[in-house]
């Protein structure tokens, strides 16, 4: 199976028509407490996908991004991001082409947000005017410009989460995963921020309100009982009369079990 | 350096750095008092190293609570996520405390040193003062590697409360040990019996060398644990 690529290989147009894989796992396991959350998730993503993950139980599919972001832990399986394992890849190849985006923000408090961009962007690496520069442009894009040296403890979670996505977004991530991103904003506002450009980035979201991320994705995979159950796009949806919901996404899941 | 200089800015933001080398400032100061209040020999240094004792019982609980609170606040997460290798977490807060403990048990170190020798027959030497005060801050750092291995395992307050106990636990015990027991901790004994020059400097010297295999023991195992953790 081809993965995903290097920047140099991306290049090619005759590499992009391969539709590489952006998102790999294979048989990825995890219990807790004696519960499968995970009972052998296989999934590939292309890259470029837009997907929308739900899950009974819930917090199976938070589990699932936080194992790929490699701040949880499966106990088996096999994992590629953009074509790396967290294990092979050199560390600013990883914060480079992985973004991890979680429903807290979880930046130091004291930190203002034209720091906590600088401490992304140094530990990916980057320095000098290519790091102020982005710095300076990220403020703008993400609304920070005005509060830019507060520390973030003084200001709403708002805008804190707003932080915690542009320092995801720094390093113009390959992958990126969002947990139940951005909860304190507005829901037009949420939408607009989660509207990613570019073909080249694959975005996975989840989200226990799957009527928020309408119009932002282009796949639905549904976990139940630790499993892929469901792997369908969003016209599926409108062509069973199905709305983007959790009922809906069952009810298409279940529709598929017996076709 | 990057994630050393962020804990040490957490500690300071949150007043734990101040703790920590007030603690140790006020081990020099109790061997002045007790050197007025009880002018016999060992007095000031029998305070000194005890005062020492408390000071590192309390570096434990500010490790503990320092480390656990990073992982609990998803602080570690948001570091991990940025290709941050688990281990430098661990290895960064352990260099964060080695400033504020130098600069504390340096001040201390001569704030009681200038009460030590001034004790009635008094008969030791500075270096002797020296290695028996590098003893006891090596003793103090192991008590701090425990505090870090409690705070990878436990809740911040949990962590912190067991850290201090347990270093409580060992301050006793070392006080209670047979004479000449070799501990990773024996600085603090030979500190204070530093005016008499009741210990030899080899005994400081292996509480030293045991002091940094205790250490090495506990981060390994604490960076064992972190590893296998969900942040």
């Amino acid at each position: 199976m081809t993965t995903s690529t290097p920047d140099a290989l991306w290049a090619s147009r005759s590499v992009r028509l391969l539709r590489p894989v952006a998102v790999l796992c294979e048989g990825v396991r995890r219990s807790a407490g004696g519960v499968h959350l995970l009972a052998g998730v296989d999934l590939a993503v292309p890259v470029g996908a837009r997907v929308l993950i739900v899950s009974r139980p819930e917090s199976s599919a938070a589990l699932l991004l936080r194992i790929l972001s490699g701040i949880a832990r499966a106990d088996a399986g096999r994992i590629l991001l953009a074509g790396l394992s967290q294990a092979d890849a050199g560390p600013t190849g990883w914060a480079r082409r992985v973004g991890y985006v979680g429903p807290d923000a979880a930046i130091h408090a004291w930190l203002s947000p034209r720091e906590a961009l600088h401490l992304a962007g140094r530990l990916g690496e980057l320095s000098g005017m290519v790091l102020a520069e982005r710095v300076e442009a990220s403020l703008e894009r993400y609304g920070l410009a005005d509060i830019a040296d507060q520390p973030m403890r003084r200001g709403r979670p708002a805008a804190t989460q707003r932080v915690a996505l542009a320092a995801a977004m720094l390093l113009d991530p390959e992958v990126l995963l969002l947990d139940e991103p951005l909860r304190a904003l507005d829901a037009q506002e949420r939408a607009r921020q989660l509207r990613f450009t570019g073909r080249r980035r694959t975005v996975l979201l989840a989200s226990r309100y799957p009527s928020s991320a309408a119009g932002l994705v282009n796949r639905i995979v549904f976990l139940r009982d630790g499993r892929v159950r469901l792997n369908a796009s969003p016209a599926d949806l409108e062509r069973n009369g199905l709305s983007l919901s959790m009922s809906g996404i069952e009810a298409l899941a279940g529709m598929s079990a017996a076709g | 350096m990057t994630l050393v200089g962020l804990d040490l800015r957490e500690l300071w933001m949150s007043f734990r750095l101040l703790l920590v080398v007030g603690a140790l400032v006020a081990g020099g100061l109790a061997a002045v008092l007790f050197s007025m209040l009880v002018p016999r020999v060992g007095s000031a240094s029998v305070a000194y190293s005890v005062s020492l004792a408390v000071a590192s019982i309390v570096a434990a609980a500010v490790a503990a609570y320092s480390v656990a609170s990073e992982r609990w606040n998803g602080s570690s997460a948001w570091l991990v996520v940025r290709a941050v290798s688990r281990g430098s977490l661990l290895v960064a807060w352990l260099a964060a405390f080695v400033p504020p403990v130098l600069v504390g048990l340096s001040l201390s170190a001569l704030v009681a040193w200038v009460a030590i020798v001034t004790e009635p027959a008094f008969t030791s030497t500075a270096p002797v003062f020296v290695v028996a005060v590098a003893a006891a801050g090596v003793g103090a750092f192991v008590a701090i590697s425990l505090g870090a291995l409690f705070g990878i395992l436990l809740t911040p307050r949990f962590a912190a409360w067991l850290a201090g106990l347990l270093s409580s636990a060992a301050a006793v015990a070392t006080l209670l040990a047979p004479a000449g027991t070799p501990l990773p901790t024996g600085g603090f004994l030979v500190l204070a019996d530093v005016a008499a020059g009741g210990r030899p400097v080899s005994f400081a010297l292996q509480s030293i060398g045991l002091g940094l295999v205790a250490i090495a023991l506990l981060v390994g195992a604490a960076a064992t644990f972190l590893q296998r953790a969900d942040l």
